[in-house]
């Protein structure tokens, strides 16, 4: 009897013990929170409201779906102004406050290096789908991963095609004097010099200019066969502009490897001027895979204008995310850390996972515009 | 290398034209009202989505919406010393500066608000004529807007020197009392500051935003410059404030050509720092008064 009673208790305990693993291990009650910290005012609230299209569609697509194993995925959004202490402060809030499972963001590099520090004091996963800066996956921060390409790879590849394969052999920079900026321009010019190139003049401009007269009459008087410009949308559509109204485009071909140019905005502004650039881009909308066709026809649909790599960052990013909290299956945020590190994805762009330094390994397309289209002319053409 | 000196100079000297505009507005306001207008930038602003928006909205050409921009901000100008600024002329500038900064903050954020932040462009269509001479470039745009400027600042130093009003004008800003008492009517000439001011700002913007680009944050930045330019070229003087215009733009063009682009923006406050230094009296010298 006694014996009896003691097995039984024993089982009883075990039960309880094994329902409540069960319960600790499956994502709690409520939603999944996600925060994206993303300019939505300033220079840079065009470029950045492009990536948080992704984010949304890519979150609306989740939740349609049942969610994360029937959770929802609530955004918590904030404004980075493009402003890298402004950044910092969504970025405490949003750990701080709302107590999020990860953070995508930021848009520009020098803000997405100030959140590093507090992704790793928090211990919880940031995630940029846009900073290209090499440095960021090069600091061994092991909370920060990169959704995308760095200006390194972009450069390794854009190199191979047109200083090897195009004899595009003397670079002219205009950058833009932030850390993407300047770390894309070393990145190039180390890459053009290997291949045997020159790089004759090198120049930055600060985010938000008008008057580029100064950097183009200088770079009439050069020698440069080649233009390569680092920068976003706005500004680049006035180097474009200014550029033509020198009458360089004889002369000079633009190149735009960084492809901020590559989105509806640039042609509107830009219109005929934009015809010729040639550049590279993990995505472009004219790509012809089952995942690619569906994402721009529903993104069309959503949007009314076609997605270009900004939108698919964000929509790649987001849905990482997601995947991530489900693998893991908790919302703690080292184990969501563990299981993105891991994730095996497949997107519009192509399949993808994290290296090592969590840089996530993709290939890109050179792409040139004409008519007002982007047209893939090589690629996908990987960095090693 | 003279070639580019020459390019850069003739790019600086229509970037001073476009400056001498907007600061020639905000001297005669200091000189006349001696308040401070930080909100000038706004109405170069706004000057510029007037025009965008009568080619967008009603379907004239370039230079019938350039006028439309300066009618229309000389009236808002004008509505704007009367609501705003006529309470506090003769108070402390501290008044008038805190103020038109609210002004220019409130202004901004409206533009925002109702017109977003995307940048958009206005068509002149005289983008793509090209003028080469003596190996110099220029684009029929940049032509006109050397010639529109340079007419307008004719136009204005006339009407100060020659018109009644002007006269007038003029009177107000040597000595409000003593012209009160010869029977001008000081508010009136207030109002007109205003409206010219606006008017010139209007100008200036719908020509920039042809040359680059309108966009609600697009004050800002300029009304600074324009503060150190009458700070350069004397505060209530035309041919001054003119020369200090040219000046900036000048500094601008061959520092951001020849020194370092990425730092153009310090060169027209390092000028500034060196006038005071060697001739703490201004550049056309004396107080005027």
């Amino acid at each position: 009897m006694r014996g009896k009673g003691i097995l039984r208790s024993v089982l009883c305990v075990a039960a309880m013990l094994s329902l409540g693993c069960a319960a600790w291990a499956a994502l709690p009650d409520g939603n999944v929170r996600v925060g994206v910290v993303m300019p939505t005012s300033g220079t840079l609230a065009y470029d950045g409201g492009l990536t948080l299209n992704g984010v949304k569609m890519a979150v609306d697509e989740i939740n349609a779906a049942g969610g994360v194993s029937g959770h929802k995925v609530e955004l918590f959004i904030e404004d980075s102004a493009g402003v890298p202490a402004t950044a910092v402060a969504a970025m405490e809030k949003l750990v701080g406050m709302q107590k999020v499972v990860a953070v995508i963001g930021d848009f520009g590099s020098s803000g997405t290096l100030a959140m590093m520090d507090v992704a790793k004091r928090s211990q919880t996963p940031l995630i940029t789908p846009i900073s290209l800066a090499p440095k960021i996956t090069e600091l061994g921060n092991i909370w920060t991963f990169r959704g995308c390409d760095s200006s390194e790879m972009i450069a390794k590849s854009f190199t191979k095609w047109a200083v090897a394969e195009k004899k595009l052999d003397k670079w002219a920079f205009i950058g833009v004097n932030t850390d993407y900026g300047r770390g894309s321009v070393d990145a190039f010019s180390k890459k053009v010099k290997d291949l045997g190139g020159e790089v004759v003049y090198t120049e930055y401009f600060q985010q938000g200019e008008t008057d580029y007269y100064p950097i183009i009459t200088k770079l009439k008087a050069s020698s440069a066969n080649a233009l390569c410009m680092l920068g976003e949308t706005v500004d680049l559509s006035r180097v474009v502009s200014q550029f033509h109204e020198m009458g360089l485009q004889e002369k000079i071909t633009i190149m735009d490897p960084t492809s901020g140019t590559f989105n509806p905005k640039f042609l509107e502004l830009a219109k005929a001027k934009a015809n010729g650039i040639i550049g590279a881009s993990r995505f472009v909308a004219s790509i012809k895979t089952p995942k690619a066709e569906k994402f721009v026809a529903d993104y069309q649909k959503r949007y009314n204008i076609p997605p270009e790599k900004y939108a698919q960052a964000g929509y790649d990013v987001a849905h990482m995310v997601a995947i991530a909290v489900k693998n893991a299956d908790s919302t703690d945020t080292a184990k969501v850390r563990e299981a993105l590190a891991k994730i095996e994805y497949e997107g519009p762009q192509g399949k993808a996972h994290f290296d090592a330094k969590n840089q996530l390994q993709i290939g890109e397309y050179i792409i040139v515009v004409k008519d007002g289209k982007f047209e893939i002319v090589a690629g996908p053409i990987m960095a090693e | 290398m003279l070639m580019v000196f020459l390019q850069q100079a003739l790019n600086g000297i229509i970037l001073g034209c476009i400056y001498a505009l907007i600061a020639l507005g905000l001297s005669l306001i200091f000189g006349i009202l001696e308040v401070a207008n930080f909100a000038h930038g706004e109405f170069y602003m706004l000057g510029a989505f007037m025009a965008l928006f009568s080619m967008s909205g009603l379907g004239v050409s370039f230079f019938p919406a350039l006028l439309i921009a300066m009618i229309g901000m000389g009236i808002i100008g004008a509505l704007i010393e009367r609501a705003v600024f006529r309470p506090i002329v003769g108070k402390p500038l501290i008044n008038s500066m805190l103020l038109s900064f609210g002004l220019s903050t409130a202004l901004a954020n409206l533009a925002l608000l109702l017109f977003g932040a995307d940048p958009q462009k206005i068509e002149s269509g005289l983008a793509d004529y090209h003028l080469r001479f003596f190996g110099l470039h220029l684009t029929a745009e940049r032509l006109m807007v050397l010639v529109v400027s340079v007419a307008l600042v004719i136009l204005l130093a006339w009407f100060i020197q020659s018109t009644r009003t002007g006269k007038a004008m003029r009177a107000v800003s040597q000595d409000r009392v003593a012209a009160q008492l010869a029977g001008i009517n000081v508010s009136r000439i207030y109002t007109i500051t205003f409206a010219i001011s606006g008017a010139l700002a209007a100008a200036a913007g719908t020509m920039v935003g042809a040359m680059f680009f309108v966009s609600p944050e697009m004050g800002f930045s300029v009304v600074l410059k324009c503060f150190i330019i009458i700070a350069l070229g004397g505060f209530g003087k035309i041919r001054g404030v003119i020369v200090a215009a040219v000046m900036i733009g000048l500094a601008e063009s061959l520092g951001g050509g020849f020194i370092s682009y990425a730092y153009k923006d310090a060169y027209p406050f390092l000028l500034l720092v060196l006038l005071f230094m060697l001739k703490p009296q201004g550049l056309t010298g004396g107080s005027g008064r």
